[in-house]
């Protein structure tokens, strides 16, 4: 681990406000907390889910069985690529390479609005299922399979919240490289805030899709 | 560590092992290991989460005090883990039946729903 010895520690602290050393620190620190405070946020909910998981084992279980794995597995698989991509786009701007990077970020764009639209695809199936606790037509189901499904529509919902809000940024990106405003800055931060969506989701796949698949 | 010439290739290194793991745990998922499969399932989903941060985030380049931050929430979320689990597994009921108690477990496990 790379840790910088006082002196440049001090030259930093004392390097002009508007250096873009010094923002790019502040930016990323500030980045790093926001999300780390959403980290504490989601884990919560997953450690109440594991817990109830534990409390209802074969009931959770069928729950999860009912749900799409292919699909859930396809946007996983949809989310790490775009992932890759707004990894890649970050480097490129960064080389100065803004016409490619700008075609990466549309590519991003569009994987997250397909994850959304097949998210979204997921849910009308489980509409027709009867899943959807909240509504009286599933009502004949276990109480302890609607709860099942509370954790999950709510989980899964505030997860696609947050990909439309990133989606929002990916967009936001588009116009700041279309301007060719010297945006890195912005990049990192938007970069930042996708691949965290990202990993929420690494941990809500499994939790929810794969229970008792054995 | 400096960012070299190479970072677009350890990208797409990042992306392929974050592939295989994906297809590891859908594997893993249909295979019968018992209690294990939750412990497995996160495992992998842990060192997915690594590698995001790791590359794609690029955290083994940010500074010191992103790093504390990163480690200390890890932290402490596996304290409140520890804490909860230590809880609940060692209840009686429905979870852990061989822990004796001489309340009937039909009170018990009662209000709980439990299967």
């Amino acid at each position: 681990m790379h840790i910088p010895d006082a002196q440049t520690f001090n030259a930093l602290a004392h390097s002009e406000p508007d250096s873009f050393e010094r923002q790019e620190q502040t930016l990323a620190f500030g980045i790093w907390v926001f999300l780390l405070s959403e980290a504490m946020l989601f884990g919560g909910l997953i450690l109440a889910y594991l817990a109830n998981l534990l409390i209802h084992p074969q009931t959770f279980q069928e729950g999860s069985r009912e749900l799409h794995l292919v699909l859930g597995s396809v946007n996983t698989a949809v989310l790490l690529t775009s992932s890759l991509f707004v990894a890649v786009a970050v480097e490129l701007v960064r080389r100065d390479n803004v016409d490619w990077a700008r075609f990466f970020v549309g590519a991003a764009l569009l994987l997250g609005i397909a994850f959304l639209v097949i998210k979204g695809a997921e849910y009308y199936l489980e509409y027709q299922d009867d899943l959807i606790p909240w509504l009286p037509s599933s009502a004949q189901k276990a109480p302890t399979l609607r709860l099942f499904y509370v954790f999950y529509f709510f989980m899964t919902g505030l997860h696609a919240l947050h990909m439309v809000i990133g989606i929002f940024g990916l967009a936001l990106l588009l116009l700041i490289l279309n301007r060719r405003i010297n945006g890195l800055l912005w990049v990192m931060a938007i970069a930042l805030y996708w691949h965290f969506v990202d990993v929420i989701w690494v941990f809500l796949f499994p939790i929810l899709y794969l229970q008792g698949r054995a | 560590m400096t960012r070299g010439a190479g970072e677009i290739k350890a990208y797409l290194g990042a992306y392929l092992a974050l592939m295989v793991l994906l297809l590891a745990t859908i594997v893993i998922a249909q295979i019968n290991i018992g209690l294990l499969q939750l412990p497995a399932a996160l495992a992998i989903a842990a060192l997915k989460a690594l590698l995001i941060l790791l590359f794609f985030m690029e955290l083994r380049y940010a500074a010191a005090p992103i790093k504390i931050s990163v480690i200390a929430v890890t932290i402490w979320t596996l304290i409140f883990a520890l804490l909860s689990f230590a809880d609940y597994v060692t209840r009686p009921w429905p979870l852990n039946p061989t822990i004796e108690t001489s309340v009937p477990r039909n009170l018990i496990t009662d209000g709980h729903g439990g299967d």
